[in-house]
């Protein structure tokens, strides 16, 4: 994975989208998960961070159905729901996901799978109901 | 040491869209605590203010040469928004009571119901939010408390209704406190019937939830007790604190792993308690910062007004209204009085310390707590009657 740089740090992360993979940050060094990335890594003051693919299992930390959007995004018709879904694998790091299934009301500690669906002409995070069990 | 007094308040009351720049209703503001401590502007000689809206609303170097300060001997700026708004006057104290000035302004304004975007604006402008949230429609501070407001409820075992309840109790004390001030943006009575049928915004929050907008300003003087008349000596700042959790500021409201918890607000209650051996608790008024309804129940918690998940039974029973047992936000707050990121609340407390609040007077009250953040960083001003 190729290291970040400054003038364009999202860039991987994009990538990763378009390809159906959602990546985070952590230390290029001593490989703790900071999300959002730092100025400099606070346990080994490394200052490159590097992106890795999760594994896309979660839970819903919290969650919201947005009626009235805040920002405007084309194609995106309210209501729609948002989760922050938390990720352990990541050590505990959070997604911000939209969910599939609009209609859909989530409950806080749900299992998820992390998908990407296209909004507004880029692929972006989303997330699933996982079913009981899994 | 030199014992330090709120001497001076003066505000350009909140409007929804005055078409005014907010230069306008700073130099308002100034002007009138200026009148208001008796003062010259030539008296001045320190000028503290917040960190992040207002060096570019009316930076210190424009200001002092539009005022004819002559003898500027303390300048700072002290953290971003509400919490720096706090910490501004706390630093004006510090530089009075250590000698360093003897009338220290602090100012802040706002023109964000005439122009600009707002506080979606500022969130906006962050890096990862621009790359990572606004994407998805995950887009500023009503989203925010949206998620931490539901994320509170199955912490503490609260169902929707329950929910509901404590959240619309909150939006109603907000706007029957606001009824009764002169100056008070919205001046609508709300009943809890009323509030369960606005739609949502971003459930579980509705309109009656969310801050206004807002445009006007607030200047508060600090001064040497022996520098300005008796009647403007009666007020002190008793105890300050201020903390920040060590996140950085974008990522706050998505990865703490404290949310719905508030740890830089408990700080600042401890050390309150630690260095002026009462608590938070105990102030006869509470000025908190309300961007959200739920954000003065996580406040109440976080202060240990009220215990964690337990401020359903305070809210239900009026307590938060003028003439409750717990009057909080007696202006109405940033929910019902205006939008001024926490400066109001400043000017309120200290107009309550002086037994001469515009409508919302709380009887005898002798002291008062202002705090704002809530969130990545915190400050709390613990004001008292000097004759208490």
């Amino acid at each position: 994975m190729p290291e970040s740089r400054d003038d364009d740090l999202y860039k991987p992360r994009r990538e990763g989208l378009e390809n159906g993979v959602i990546r985070l940050t952590r230390c290029a060094r001593c490989k703790v998960v900071e999300w959002y990335p730092l100025a400099r890594c606070v346990h080994c003051r490394n200052e490159a961070w590097e992106w890795f693919d999760i594994d896309p299992r979660g839970r819903v930390h919290s969650w919201c159905r947005v009626v009235r959007p805040t920002v405007p995004i084309d194609g995106l018709e309210a209501p729609y729901v948002l989760a922050l879904i938390e990720v352990e694998e990541a050590e505990g790091a959070r997604i911000v996901a939209l969910a599939e299934d609009p209609t859909q009301t989530p409950m806080v500690g749900d299992a998820v799978r992390l998908t990407t669906q296209s909004v507004a002409g880029a692929a972006q995070p989303h997330f699933v109901l996982a079913p009981a069990g899994s | 040491m030199v014992r330090a007094v709120v001497a001076g308040v003066g505000e350009s009351h909140p409007v929804r869209a005055s078409g005014r720049r907010v230069t306008s209703h700073l130099f308002a503001a100034i002007d009138a605590a200026l009148e208001d401590a008796g003062i010259s502007a030539t008296d001045v000689d320190g000028v503290i203010t917040e960190a992040k809206l207002t060096p570019t609303a009316l930076s210190i170097d424009d200001l002092v040469p539009a005022l004819g300060i002559q003898n500027l001997r303390f300048q700072a700026l002290s953290s971003p928004v509400g919490a720096g708004i706090m910490l501004a006057v706390a630093q004006a104290h510090e530089a009075v009571t250590s000698g360093r000035a003897t009338h220290v302004l602090t100012y802040f304004g706002v023109d964000w119901g005439s122009f600009g975007s707002g506080p979606s604006g500022i969130h906006g402008a962050m890096d990862a939010k621009r790359e990572v949230e606004y994407p998805v429609g995950f887009g500023g501070p009503q989203l925010y408390f949206a998620t931490m407001a539901t994320r509170y409820a199955a912490d503490f075992g609260l169902s929707r209704p329950e929910l509901e309840d404590l959240l619309g109790g909150v939006a109603v004390a907000a706007r029957r406190n606001a009824l009764r001030h002169e100056h008070a943006q919205l001046r609508r009575d709300l009943s809890l019937d009323e509030y369960r049928a606005e739609e949502f915004f971003a459930e579980p929050l509705r309109r009656s939830d969310i801050s206004l907008l807002s445009d006007g300003a607030v200047a508060i003087l600090v001064s040497a007790e022996g520098a300005v008349r008796p009647e403007r000596r009666g007020v002190e700042i008793a105890a300050w604190a201020h903390r920040v959790q060590s996140i950085p500021d974008q990522a706050f409201y998505t990865q703490s792993r404290d949310l719905p918890a508030f740890p830089a607000t408990t700080a600042v209650a401890d050390e309150i308690e630690r260095t002026l051996g009462a608590s938070v608790a105990s102030a006869g008024v509470l000025e908190l910062y309300d961007c959200f309804s739920v954000a003065t129940v996580v406040q109440l918690e976080a202060l240990g007004v009220t215990k964690p998940g337990q401020t359903a039974a305070l809210v239900a029973d009026g307590a938060l209204e003028i003439g409750g047992e717990r009057p909080t936000n007696t202006h109405g707050g940033l929910l019902a009085h205006g939008y001024l990121l926490g400066a109001s609340h400043v000017a309120e407390a200290v107009r309550q310390l002086r037994h001469d609040a515009a409508g919302t007077q709380v009887e005898g009250v002798d002291s008062a707590f202002v705090g704002a953040g809530p969130g990545r960083q915190y400050t709390g001003l613990y004001l008292r009657r000097t004759d208490a």
